[in-house]
């Protein structure tokens, strides 16, 4: 018994480095599961809070930028005719929140908004800013929710060339923030450097023909012979994200309930 | 005191800032545990890297990267302060010296302990060895953006009067 002490006390450092580490990969591990899915609603709560105060001082000092921005985006919804609109567009609903945590830095990034079920967040919902698209609420709190963004290996998007018709998936591989890949368009599918790609609107998340990004460069072989893969340079800087809105399908449990009886 | 300032420095400060620096991303507190005093017992450093890794991870919503990375940063210190011989300066003129360490041994202690923390934290970040160039790109721009940090740091925090 003693000896069995004396051995604990001895590689006592090991035995309590393997025990942490292992609750640490523990909580890696189980990043996509439930552990993590309470993780990022109790850890939107407690930073929540404190980036919402100090976003407040960030404002102050940002407002001159702001406004500008908000100038711009109201000019170009003055000079959008009526016509322009298209129906899905108006039909889905927007709730204005406010990114107060963001990263870009991983494989796998999220943003952290100052709204939640309260302000009528809801999960699963695409959100978008003035320029084009930021990602998807994937936990939400009483007053803050956290996204997954468009910068996440589990991101995966419906996107549409011009108004060409061919529709592929687009993903981000991890590399640069600023560009995305589309996959599974067709090496017969004509694309040009300079095309614009936009929502296709085949999901209940985001509507069609908002804008993502233009064509960079296209690679012909892509990644077996029927398909190219399209580089995609995001019309929006993810790094800069602000003012948002939360897209709000207002038939979306029907929907889900239509996709999930197949 | 050194805990919370490092801790709202990464947390707040170096997060939003990081959205900016492209391949150089500074972490500054793994230099809560390079500047645990010499002799400090291993199960306490250990202890403490947890509770600041979690701490962090609940900033950057990461469960378990950084705490897991700051675990085997503290675990393998020990090995270095013995390979590299590092003493301890006397008593009376330490509260100078970071960590109670001559300055030139803090540095060559800091470069080595936050290389292999951001190898550590960017290879498991990556789950693995996915996009190797970009991974090694950010291990090299943030070890230098950090240690170039932790010694601004430890310059502005130095003790004034003694």
């Amino acid at each position: 018994m003693q000896e069995l002490l004396r051995l604990i006390i001895r590689y006592s450092g090991l035995i309590v480095f393997l025990i942490l580490e292992g609750i640490s990969f523990y909580l890696l591990i189980q990043y996509n599961d439930q552990q993590n899915r309470i993780f990022k609603t109790s850890s939107s709560q407690f930073t929540g809070y404190l980036t919402g105060q100090l976003d407040g001082i960030r404002m102050y000092f940002a407002l001159k930028e702001e406004n500008q921005r908000l100038i711009k985006e109201n000019v170009n919804l003055r000079n959008k005719k009526i016509s322009q609109f298209n129906e899905e567009e108006c039909y889905f609903e927007y709730i204005p929140a406010r990114v107060i945590g963001n990263s870009v830095i991983f494989n796998d990034n999220y943003f952290l908004l100052n709204k939640g079920k309260k302000q009528g967040i809801e999960k699963n919902s695409g959100v978008v800013d003035d320029l084009g698209l930021v990602g998807i609420v994937a936990e939400i709190s009483e007053n803050y929710s956290t996204g997954l963004s468009l910068l996440h290996s589990q991101i995966k998007i419906s996107a549409t060339i011009g108004q060409s018709g061919y529709f592929g998936t687009l993903i981000w591989d991890g590399r640069n923030p600023r560009r995305m890949l589309l996959e599974d368009i067709p090496t017969h599918a004509t694309v040009e450097v300079g095309d614009t790609i936009y929502t296709s609107g085949y999901s209940i998340i985001f509507p069609s023909g908002l804008v993502i990004g233009i064509v960079e460069d296209i690679d012909r072989e892509g990644k077996d012979f029927y398909f190219q893969r399209i580089g995609v340079r995001l019309i929006n800087d993810l790094a800069k994200v602000k003012n948002v809105y939360m897209v709000k399908n207002p038939d979306k449990v029907e929907l889900e309930f239509l996709i999930n009886q197949r | 005191m050194r805990f919370i300032i490092l801790l709202i420095l990464q947390g707040v400060i170096f997060k939003a800032m990081s959205l900016q620096l492209g391949y150089f991303h500074i972490f500054i507190y793994p230099l809560f545990v390079i500047l645990l005093p010499l002799n400090f017992s291993i199960t306490g450093s250990l202890l403490l890297a947890f509770f600041m890794g979690i701490m962090v991870d609940l900033f950057y919503a990461t469960p378990g990267l950084n705490s897991a990375t700051l675990l085997v940063t503290a675990f393998i210190r020990p090995l270095f302060i013995q390979i590299m011989e590092i003493k301890e300066v006397p008593s009376n003129r330490r509260g100078i010296f970071p960590g109670g360490i001559e300055f030139p041994v803090f540095l060559r202690l800091s470069i080595w302990l936050t290389t292999i923390h951001l190898l550590i934290f960017y290879l498991l970040e990556a789950k693995g060895w996915n996009n190797l160039g970009d991974t090694m790109l950010k291990i090299v721009g943030s070890s230098f953006v950090s240690v170039i940090m932790m010694i601004m740091y430890v310059l502005i925090m130095r003790p004034k009067n003694t």
